[in-house]
């Protein structure tokens, strides 16, 4: 079973195997896409072959080639919202004010999506938490076309933000007190910082990272006053700057693109500042294989391969 | 959550992430097969055989026991190494002089003889404050003639004169002295971190300097280099005094005050003094860092900052410049010098205006090597 990461820039995958009844990661490796993407650029033929051509090369590069993958896609490729539904809104209501608020978001271009609406949670007093993501219509067959040439079925498409909810309760780390856990990935000159709180997805920021570590906010989704509480935290803390009102539970950091000295500081931070160590958390045919933990959504996708096929094990 | 973009659509129920059991590493055959050998391999420590035994043993005597030995053999050794230790030092000859030390420390430490040298003293009548009874003083100096004429002779002389035997202290300690121990290692710095200390005394002379300046010098300017500096001045005062005594804290060097043109000019050339601390450690950046370090904290005073990033800290000359009051340029001077931090600082520059000052640095951001 092959789980594949398309990114803007990127291409990760790893794969699983079944060895004894054990599951193991077989192989693990990215690949960089030429020009980058910009999705939704479905349509684009020249992308579709190039992308095709790499993942059948994926595939083939493999000792035993696979037949089935699981895909993740960045959620920054799709119109995201999360949002507050009244609770005394049900029913009929419930659903002409998902309606109005998508209409509110995409304006003229609803027809262009389907809309999926996943409850996050409830609460008496906050009402209910949605995420509601835009598919553009030409998506399914873009995925054909995509993976058709390479022979690889495709078993589910899921998003980052739910591959990194799942590595985090594989492996055991998804706090169950409740507390704010943050993910944050190093990249060229930014920064994507995924949020989680309550066992559950509360929201997402990417950010331009200065020259002096000044963390500006360029893509944000979720409570915007949260967000900017756990900006403000990681800003410190990637100063190195000690912070008695820390609100993180958790602050888990990889490197994938970015420049390494940026992480220097984190390393020596509070005890709540660590790696995900995912070497430790998955069986691994090459243990020693560089910077794992940059594999956090690829592995994620993986957990639900290995709930499935392994769990009564 | 949990959404399949292929093939859920609509409104989604609440579901949980993934939830999988712990996963247990298991190892591979050849894993299993590498980790026994390595077991097999590896070195088994006393201490840990030690240690295994007394967890498997049910009797807790032979566990005990252990240390007793341990503490036994290790206080013969003690004794045969003092042994040793005092023949050796009886074969130099210089045991005595040791013992006097100890003694010597021994009153210093008490404010007392020891009994051993109370008897001693008694014995040898020296310089004990104790008087010596009259019986045994008698029986052991019967007093004739001439003794009682020279005891008649020693009353007459003023008390002062009895204590000029004084000399002979001072050649005692002098002696004591030559045996002490010198048991500190000179540090070992090489010529970057004799760059970073002297940064630091610098920073420092600097920041002192500032105090000896009057609030009210008016307009004002200092240049230092790493072995010279000028300061001019609308008029001298009491702080031209103030300031040569601080350059005579940090540096060692001439010290020149000119009033020929009318104004203050005080220059100096000199040498560092070069003030290593015993656990001296610098902080080695990269440049991104060291930016982080010298300009960040001060963003409230920063004025511009001149660097080459692509360079690195290769050689890479920067400059920095901040402006405040002279409190705050002090703060700034002061955490720099509290960085020790890879650049070599090769001048500082400060312009008084009336209560502002405007303070740059001229450095090198440089590869250190240990």
């Amino acid at each position: 079973m092959l789980a594949i990461h398309i990114s803007q820039d990127t291409l990760k995958y790893a794969q699983l195997v079944n060895f004894k009844g054990t599951p193991f990661v077989e192989s693990l490796g990215k690949v960089s896409i030429k020009d980058g993407l910009q999705m939704p650029d479905t349509a684009n033929a020249e992308v579709i072959h190039a992308l095709s051509e790499q993942i059948a090369q994926i595939r083939n590069s493999a000792e035993f080639p696979d037949n089935t993958t699981h895909i993740v896609i960045d959620s920054d490729w799709f119109p995201v919202i999360v949002h507050h539904v009244d609770g005394v809104l049900d029913g009929p209501d419930r659903d002409k004010y998902l309606k109005w608020r998508i209409t509110e978001m995409l304006e003229t271009a609803t027809s262009q999506y389907t809309m999926i609406h996943q409850e996050l949670s409830r609460s008496t007093d906050d009402g209910v938490e949605y995420l509601s993501v835009g598919i553009p219509h030409s998506f399914d067959s873009w995925v054909e076309k995509v993976f058709k040439p390479s022979e690889l079925t495709v078993k589910q498409v899921i998003l980052d933000i739910q591959a990194i909810g799942d590595m985090l309760t594989a492996s055991g780390q998804l706090d169950p007190e409740g507390g704010i856990q943050v993910i944050l990935e190093n990249r060229e000159n930014s920064i994507h910082c995924h949020i989680y709180k309550d066992q559950e997805f509360k929201g997402l920021f990417h950010a331009s990272l200065n020259w002096d570590y000044k963390i500006t906010l360029d893509h944000v989704r979720g409570d915007l006053k949260l967000i900017t509480q756990v900006k403000d935290a990681v800003a410190r803390a990637i100063k190195g700057k000690k912070d008695p009102e820390n609100v993180l539970t958790n602050l888990f950091y990889f490197n994938s693109s970015g420049d390494s000295a940026v992480l220097n500081n984190l390393s020596r931070y509070e005890n709540s500042c660590h790696t995900l160590d995912l070497v430790h958390q998955f069986n691994f045919r090459d243990p020693g294989f560089e910077n794992i933990d940059e594999y956090a959504v690829v592995l994620g996708a993986l957990s639900s391969e290995i709930q499935e096929r392994f769990s009564e094990d | 959550m949990k959404i399949d973009l292929l093939k859920d659509r609509g409104l989604l129920a609440k579901a949980h992430f993934v939830v999988t059991k712990q996963i247990e590493p298991a190892l591979s055959e050849d894993e299993q097969i590498a980790e026994t050998l390595r077991k097999r391999h590896t070195v088994v420590h006393p201490e840990t055989e030690q240690a295994t035994e007394d967890i498997v043993v049910d009797t807790p005597v032979e566990s005990v026991k252990a240390p007793e030995n341990n503490l036994l053999r290790q206080l013969v050794l003690l004794v045969i190494l003092l042994a040793v230790t005092a023949y050796y030092l009886h074969d130099r000859g210089v045991l005595m002089p040791y013992v006097d030390v100890v003694k010597g420390y021994w009153v210093s430490v008490t404010g007392s003889p020891s009994e051993q040298t109370e008897s001693m003293d008694l014995l040898e009548g020296s310089e004990s404050d104790d008087l010596m009874s009259d019986d045994l003083f008698n029986q052991l100096m019967p007093v004739t003639d001439d003794l009682a004429a020279l005891a008649d002779s020693i009353a007459t002389i003023p008390p002062e004169s009895l204590y000029v035997v004084q000399e002979l202290d001072t050649v005692q300690t002098n002696t004591a002295q030559e045996y002490l121990p010198v048991a500190d290692e000179p540090i070992q710095l090489s010529d970057d971190d004799i760059i970073i200390i002297n940064n630091r005394s610098m920073l420092l002379m600097v920041t002192e300097l500032i105090g000896d300046i009057p609030d009210d010098i008016g307009t004002a300017h200092l240049f230092l280099k790493r072995d010279a500096l000028t300061f001019t001045a609308i008029q001298g005062g009491d702080w031209v005094a103030a300031m040569k005594s601080t350059l005579d804290k940090f540096v060692l060097g001439s010290f020149d005050e000119n009033y020929s043109t009318g104004n203050a000019r005080i220059s100096s050339k000199y040498e560092i003094i070069i003030n290593a601390e015993q656990d001296f450690q610098p902080q080695i950046l990269d440049e991104m860092r060291l930016l982080d370090v010298l300009a960040h904290p001060f963003n409230d005073y920063l004025q511009q900052i001149i660097l080459d990033l692509p360079r690195g800290v290769n050689d890479n000359p920067a400059k920095f410049t901040f402006a405040g009051n002279f409190q705050e340029m002090q703060y700034v001077l002061s955490s720099w010098a509290e960085t020790r931090t890879n650049f070599l600082l090769r001048s500082i520059d400060l312009e008084f205006q009336k209560n502002r000052l405007i303070l740059s640095f001229d450095v090198i951001f440089f590869n250190y090597i240990p």
